[in-house]
């Protein structure tokens, strides 16, 4: 398959996951059982109230029409405004980004040089069986780090840090500080997971005859695993590195709650909470669509980087 | 958490395996413990709400806020309830919620994969597409999103996540799916014509659901946290009900007041969660023991080496080799794991190779061939071990074990082709970093001296257009173009001594040849000695000066080529002869393979270790091991058969 080939067909698929996207989105009102204009006037609203409500949201046009105008107004970046606040949604959301935005980097990239580091140095220490006792600990605290959730690891976290040895604050957004704990949070189960991913990948390359090839050449460890292995355990890891990411978001989200951080993620659980649709509707756009892209961008760099992949595609 | 598709799925076991399953199960450890921890769970649901239900919901405003004390363990919350009661109590709750959970992902997601699995394959493979789309969106998204749809109730929190959880169980059913459906009994149901639903009810579930079970007690304990989280972030469980996570919610904003309060349900989760994970994993190795990878990794892969152990020493004989040996070996022994008492793979072998020569080193699979050759690059793997008297390259002795040590000493000295030389090159960097890293890191070559290297070791081995080459990635090449680079990779520091191992056994004939004149070219343009390892004395034969045979960790037969193949003085050396193919034998006759097994390192018998197999034994063979001795013509044989019996 040609570079454009491939290239216009990735950008198909990522089209039409993202216009899925946009419908699930846009049946997100409709899916709720009962009235979507009762719904949103609320149960003590008149009859005359709940109509205005369906007339000002467009509910009494039928559902083609109102997808269609739905689209218009996403591709116009116009959410309407939040029924709790009253703010044009895009406020809403521009005023949260950047935590939300904050966190994910930060978690991405801890997760990532944490997981492939540790895991390569692993699959490098406990090679042809090597360090039992190393091997059975590394199993057992990457099992324990991987099955805790974000949010007991992140009040663990909180506890230590914060109120037994108040090195950082326990909560809200207070500068860089703010942001460690959370990092830590978000990071730690999912750079478990990758760093067992990257050992077996490690063990796996190690087993390969050009890296004995390489061994065979008398280079230096720091080369034979820095050049010779690492691309080639690297790209397993970036293979899952899509899947990382949307645990990442998840992980956020939660996250978020716990240390109280005005991200897009407490954002999106206050709005479900109090049924604030076209809140939910945009956050829900903006993450998927994060997603989407992130996952079209992983498979773009693995073609990149792997010859062997661009040769099986090619 | 992780996402379910990142797992391997488990292959179901077959029932004879069982019996032997519950045993591996046992000794997984974590298995047993993963499964007492989830029935002390299980119990302290079924217990806990009877008796304390009612102090747990007591509000006693006097009690608030208590430390630990004799009356409340664990202290008491905000509403002055005792935290361990609390916690106790939402067991129930939450490890209902986590299991109703998992069973709506397991029904959703069997009924959803076998729909997938079922259809035809342009639907199958949209259908794959979309699950794989909605597996990239976090559980915790999509079940806080359900959870907007369905009614605000307890059990609503268990269908939410129960609906996020299923797509992930559906695409593990469509893979166990996948290849039940291909096998015999299937296939013959389908060609029978009954129906897709019936053949998926009747036969397709049935044969996954040991592999299933596997997977769902790690959806379980998935479950199980992502209902918590959902409490946590007051979209799963509502007050006045509560479980732990709903607890932890409230416990986090009075952590500086009561961290217990925090900390106990928190703890409870990580147990649940990891308990029916860590089960999950114990059965996944049990149904499928490829997957474990901490047990017994290690004795297996000992056991490999020790088995794989091919090859013997050789000793070139002093007539041939003029001068000063380049490679002087001498009481050569490898042993399984390095010590002197474990079993040995290579016994006291005696080889010298002399500049230029090209030395066969024969024998059958785990005759310590390999051993003999990787013990001199000093490669041998872990965690076998080697000793020696003397180990001597061009004079140098290797016998160091200081890693820096050892790649001034042989960095430049020695190379080594592997059994399937188009595999040793590296297919994620380009053939210019590979031939060049050798010469700049031994040679201190500059870039552009390191790549004339490069290139004049292309064009030796006639790759057509090398510059092109250099910017190449293995990929690209041919696959004969492939294993002269390789060639060309090991001889770019110029070694006065190359290693192959097998280097033809994985080729077709044409590149077999190819490769065996490469070889040629090679030791007759630059004088590089050969140690050619070959388990095939028609290869070996026509390019090597002298071959020495191995057997069972020992040199039993050495000498010039020719005469060997004429007149072999050994039955092990005539045995192999008869049954090597050559371009000559008749095709039409049977070709007689060597009756028996070779002996095991450690085991074998006192004698001879050929004496089982060998048509010729006498009584003092199985008792008595002969010494390799010098016979007339240069050449040195270790068996008690007198010569003139077998010429």
């Amino acid at each position: 398959m040609h570079v454009l080939t491939w290239a216009a067909r990735r950008i198909g698929v990522t089209a039409a996951l993202l216009a899925g996207l946009l419908v699930v989105s846009f049946l997100l009102l409709h899916l709720v059982p009962g009235d979507p204009a009762v719904r949103v006037a609320g149960l003590n609203a008149t009859p005359e109230q709940v109509t205005a409500v369906r007339q000002r949201l467009g509910l009494d046009q039928p559902i083609h029409r109102q997808f269609i105008g739905y689209v218009a107004h996403v591709f116009q970046l116009d959410f309407g405004r939040s029924f709790q606040t009253g703010e044009p949604v895009t406020e809403v959301i521009g005023s949260r980004l950047g935590v939300t935005l904050r966190l994910a980097t930060a978690g991405i990239v801890v997760t990532m040089s944490a997981g492939v580091l540790i895991g390569l140095v692993m699959g490098a220490l406990t090679r042809e069986g090597r360090r039992r006792g190393a091997e059975a600990s590394f199993a057992l605290g990457t099992s324990l780090a991987g099955a805790v959730p974000e949010y007991v690891t992140g009040a663990l976290l909180a506890l230590v840090f914060s109120v037994v040895l108040g090195w950082l604050p326990v909560a809200g957004l207070t500068g860089p500080s703010g942001l460690i704990l959370p990092t830590i949070a978000v990071s730690l189960a999912p750079a478990a997971v990758l760093s067992r991913i990257v050992r077996v990948e490690t063990l796996a390359v190690l087993a390969q005859e050009y890296a004995r090839a390489a061994w065979a050449k008398r280079l230096r460890p720091l080369r034979v695993y820095g050049v010779h292995v690492l691309p080639n355990a690297l790209t397993a890891a970036l293979t899952v590195g899509g899947l990382v990411f949307a645990g990442l978001l998840g992980g956020t989200v939660v996250v978020e709650n716990v240390f109280a951080l005005p991200g897009l993620g407490s954002k999106l659980v206050e709005s479900v909470m109090a049924r604030d649709y076209p809140v939910v509707q945009a956050v829900i756009l903006l993450l998927g669509a994060a997603i989407v892209l992130v996952n079209g961008c992983v498979e773009a760099a693995v073609r990149l980087l792997d010859p062997r992949v661009r040769a099986a595609t090619s | 958490m992780t996402a379910l598709t990142g797992q391997a799925v488990p292959q179901a076991a077959s029932a004879p395996e069982r019996r032997g399953g519950r045993r591996a199960f046992r000794s997984t450890v974590v298995g047993p413990v993963a499964l007492g921890v989830l029935a002390v769970l299980a119990v302290v649901a079924l217990v806990a709400p009877v008796l304390g239900s009612g102090p747990a919901v007591t509000v006693r405003a006097a009690d608030a806020v208590l430390g630990p004390s004799a009356e409340h363990w664990l202290g008491t919350d905000r509403l002055g309830r005792d935290v361990l009661v609390r916690t106790l109590v939402a067991t129930r709750t939450s490890l209902l919620l986590g299991l109703g959970a998992a069973a709506v992902a397991a029904l959703g997601g069997v009924i959803l994969g076998g729909a997938v699995a079922a259809a035809g394959p342009r639907t199958r493979s949209a259908g794959l597409r979309v699950l794989d789309a909605v597996l990239a969106f976090p559980a915790i998204l999509v079940a806080i999103l359900a959870t907007l749809v369905l009614p605000q109730a307890t059990g609503s929190a268990a269908v939410a996540v129960g609906v996020a959880g299923a797509p992930g169980v559906a695409r593990i059913v469509v893979t166990l799916a996948m290849t039940v459906l291909v096998r015999d009994h299937v296939a013959a149901a389908r060609g029978f014509g009954v129906g897709r639903i019936r053949v998926f009810v009747r036969h397709v579930v049935p044969n996954m659901a040991d592999s299933l079970a596997v997977s769902l007690s790690v959806v379980a304990g998935m479950s199980l946290v992502v209902v918590s989280s959902l409490s946590f972030l007051g979209a799963g469980v509502q007050p006045p009900a509560y479980d732990w996570g709903g607890m932890l919610s409230q416990g986090v904003r009075d952590l500086y007041v009561t961290p217990l309060v925090a900390l106990a349900p928190a703890v409870m989760i990580a147990l649940a969660g990891l308990a029916f994970g860590l089960l999950g994993e114990a059965l996944a190795r049990v149904a499928n023991p490829s997957l474990w990878t901490t047990g017994d990794a290690g004795r297996d892969r000992r056991a490999r080496a020790a088995s794989g152990a091919e090859g013997a020493a050789d000793e070139a004989p002093d007539d041939i080799s003029e001068g000063p040996a380049l490679l002087d070996v001498r009481g050569l022994t490898v042993t399984v794991d390095g010590s002197p008492g474990s079993a040995a793979i290579v016994s006291g072998v005696d080889l010298r190779v002399g500049r230029g020569e090209i030395l066969g080193l024969v024998g059958e699979s785990g005759s310590g061939k390999s051993m003999t050759m990787l013990a001199v690059a000093r490669l041998l793997p872990y965690p076998v071990g080697s000793s020696a008297d003397t180990l001597t390259l061009d004079g140098r002795d290797l016998r160091s074990d200081r890693p820096r040590e050892l790649r001034r000493l042989l960095g430049t000295g020695l190379a080594l082709v592997f059994q399937n030389p188009a595999a040793c090159l590296n297919p994620a960097l380009k053939l210019g970093v590979q031939l060049t890293e050798a010469p700049r890191a031994h040679r201190g070559a500059d870039r552009a001296r390191a790549r004339e290297l490069a290139l004049a070791g292309l064009r030796d081995v006639r790759i057509p257009e090398p510059e092109r080459r250099l910017r190449q990635y293995p990929h690209e090449l041919s696959g004969g173009q492939r294993q002269r680079a390789t060639i060309a990779m090991a001889l770019v520091t110029a070694p006065g001594l190359l290693l192959a191992d097998e280097p033809t056994t994985a080729l077709d004939n044409t590149l077999r040849r190819g490769m065996l004149d490469l070889l040629r070219d090679v030791n007759t343009a630059d004088g590089t000695a050969i140690v050619l390892v070959s388990h095939d004395l028609s290869v070996v034969g026509g390019l090597c000066h002298r071959i020495a045979v191995m057997y069972a960790g020992r040199i039993v037969e050495e000498g010039p080529t020719a005469e060997v193949m004429a007149t072999p003085k050994h039955p092990y050396t005539r045995a192999l002869l008869d049954s090597s193919l050559t371009m000559t034998t008749d095709l039409g006759r049977p070709v007689p393979a060597i009756d028996g097994q070779p002996p095991r390192p450690g085991e074998g018998p006192p004698g001879c270790a050929f004496a089982p197999r060998c048509a010729l034994a006498e009584d003092r063979c199985a008792r008595t091991r002969p010494v390799l001795r010098e016979v007339p013509g240069g050449r040195k044989v270790a068996c008690w058969v007198d010569e003139g019996s077998l010429a």
